[in-house]
C-alpha cells in the first residue's frame, strides 16, 4: 500500500517535471512579452480612451448609505434654512412653516443653559397668545371648527409652557390664570379684567394683554408679580398722579369754560 | 497550477472590468494568459516568430471582441481559449499549410529548466517530436503540457469528455516518452 502511494506521487512528481520542461522550450521570450504588453493596453486605450475612470469601490449598502446620508443632509439643511425664517419672521400658527418655527423653538429651549429657559419659555407662551389672537381673528364661518382646534391646541402649548416657568423657578402657591373672554362674559367682567390688569401692563410685567375680540386671552402670573409690587406701585402712583393732573386739567378747563361763559353773559 | 489561484470568477469580474475600460484588468489578464496563449499556438505553428505575431492578434482580439462575451454563456477563459482557436483556424486557412523554421541562433540560451540549459539539439527533437502529432494530438499537447489546463478546462475547450481525455493524454505521454530519455 505505502509503495503504491509512494509511486503515485512519484508519478505525479516526474509529470510535473515533464510539464515545465516542455513548458521551459515552449516559453514565450521575455522581451516579446514585455513589448506586447503595452501594445495590449495601448489596445485598450484606443478603444475606450479616456472615457475610463477606476470606479469607485462600493457595494449596494454602500451606494443605498450614501445616498440616505445625502437626503438626510439635505433634508437638515432645508430644516434649518426653514426654522430659521419661520422663527425670525414669527410666522403664525395656519402657516406651512409652522412647525419650523416649533422645531427652532425646541432647539432654543434645548441648547438654552438654564437661567435662560425661564425667558424662553416666557417668550414663547406670549407668541402662543399672539397666535391665538391672530387665529381668533381670521376666524370665519367656514374655517370655525378647524380654527377651534387649532386654538385649543395653541392654548395647550401655552400651558405647558406656563407650567415649566413654574417648575423651572419652584413657584408655589396660586397658579398661571388664564382669563378668556367668551359669548357669554359681559362686556363689564371684560372691562373688570382690564383694568385690573392695565397698570400691570404698564410694569411691562408677565401679563399678556390682547385686544378687543372674540376669544380674548388674558394671561397673568401673579406669584411673579409680587416680585414687582413696588415697581407697579410706583407706575400706579405716577399714573394715579397723572390722573389727578389730568383731572385738575379738565377741573380747571370746565372752571375756565364757566368763567367764559359767565364772562360772556356779563357782556351780554 | 495557475487555476487554483485564478478562479473562473475571477475572469469573469475582470472581463467585466475590462468591458469599461480597465486597464488594471486587462493587464491581469494579459500576463496570466500571454504565456499559455503563447505556448499553445507555439506547439501548433512551431515557429517561434509566428506564434508571437497569434499571440498578440489573440489579445487585439479580445479586447475587440470583449462586449460579446457573456459570462452566462460560459466563462472567460474559454471565451479567450475559442478566440485562440479560431485565431489558428484563421491561420491555417491563410497559410494553408504550417512552416517551420529552425531555432533563431542563440535560442537555446533563452531556454532554461531548473537551472538546466536545454540544448539546441534537444529543443529541436521536440520540436520535431511535436511537428508529427496528429492536430488533435497537438491540441492536447499545448492544453495539457503546456499551457498546464486541467482536465475540466481541456474538456470544454475541446468539447470531449473528462475521461476520453485521460485515455488521449496517456496516449501522447507514451508518444513523449522518447523526449525524456
Amino acid at each position: 500500500m505505502f509503495k503504491f502511494i509512494k509511486q503515485k506521487l512519484n508519478n505525479k512528481r516526474q509529470e510535473k517535471a515533464k510539464k515545465e520542461y516542455l513548458k521551459s522550450i515552449f516559453e514565450p521570450r521575455k522581451e516579446f512579452l514585455n513589448n506586447s504588453r503595452p501594445l495590449f493596453l495601448n489596445e485598450v486605450s484606443k478603444k475606450y480612451g479616456a472615457s475610463f475612470r477606476q470606479p469607485i469601490k462600493i457595494n449596494a449598502t454602500n451606494l443605498v448609505f450614501r445616498y440616505a446620508i445625502g437626503v438626510v443632509a439635505m433634508l437638515l439643511f432645508i430644516a434649518s434654512g426653514a426654522s430659521v425664517y419661520a422663527n425670525q419672521t414669527d410666522v403664525d400658527s395656519q402657516s406651512p412653516l409652522y412647525p419650523f418655527k416649533k422645531l427652532n423653538e425646541n432647539i432654543q429651549l434645548t441648547l438654552a443653559p438654564k437661567d435662560k429657559k425661564t425667558d424662553l419659555y416666557e417668550k414663547f407662551a406670549e407668541r402662543r397668545v399672539k397666535e391665538i389672537n391672530s387665529l381668533v381673528a381670521k376666524k370665519s364661518e367656514k374655517n370655525s371648527e378647524e380654527i377651534k382646534i387649532r386654538k385649543e391646541k395653541l392654548k395647550e402649548d401655552f400651558k405647558n409652557k406656563i407650567n415649566k416657568i413654574e417648575e423651572q423657578n419652584n413657584y408655589s402657591g396660586e397658579k398661571t390664570i388664564i382669563v378668556e373672554n367668551n359669548a357669554d362674559s359681559s362686556e363689564q367682567e371684560i372691562e373688570e379684567v382690564k383694568n385690573e390688569t392695565m397698570h400691570l401692563k404698564l410694569c411691562n410685567l408677565d401679563f399678556i394683554n390682547v385686544e378687543n375680540g372674540d376669544g380674548e386671552l388674558f394671561w397673568k402670573k401673579t406669584e411673579k408679580l409680587e416680585k414687582f409690587k413696588e415697581k407697579c406701585d410706583r407706575v400706579k402712583k405716577i399714573n394715579s398722579k397723572q390722573l389727578e393732573i389730568d383731572n385738575n386739567k379738565n377741573t380747571n378747563k370746565e372752571k375756565n369754560s364757566s368763567n367764559e361763559e359767565e364772562i360772556k353773559k356779563v357782556e351780554d | 497550477m495557475k487555476d487554483l489561484n485564478f478562479s473562473n470568477d475571477k475572469f469573469n469580474k475582470l472581463a467585466e472590468k475590462l468591458k469599461s475600460g480597465d486597464k488594471k484588468s486587462g493587464e491581469e489578464i494579459f500576463n496570466y494568459f500571454s504565456p499559455l496563449i503563447y505556448r499553445f499556438i507555439m506547439a501548433r505553428v512551431l515557429n517561434r516568430g509566428v506564434a508571437e505575431d497569434l499571440t498578440q492578434d489573440v489579445f487585439v482580439k479580445v479586447v475587440s471582441k470583449i462586449e460579446s462575451f457573456n459570462e452566462n454563456q460560459g466563462n472567460f477563459s474559454g471565451w479567450v481559449w475559442q478566440i485562440t482557436k479560431n485565431s489558428l483556424i484563421d491561420y491555417y486557412r491563410d497559410k494553408k499549410e504550417t512552416i517551420f523554421t529552425d531555432m533563431p541562433e542563440g535560442m537555446e540560451n533563452m531556454f532554461k529548466a531548473k537551472d538546466v540549459i536545454i540544448s539546441r539539439v534537444k529543443i529541436r527533437e521536440v520540436m520535431e517530436t511535436v511537428k508529427n502529432f496528429e492536430e488533435s494530438d497537438r491540441e492536447l499537447f499545448s492544453l495539457y503540457y503546456l499551457s498546464d489546463l486541467p482536465y475540466k478546462e481541456i474538456s470544454k475547450i475541446t468539447g470531449k469528455t473528462e475521461g476520453s481525455l485521460r485515455v488521449a493524454i496517456h496516449r501522447l505521454s507514451k508518444k513523449i516518452r522518447g523526449i525524456f530519455k
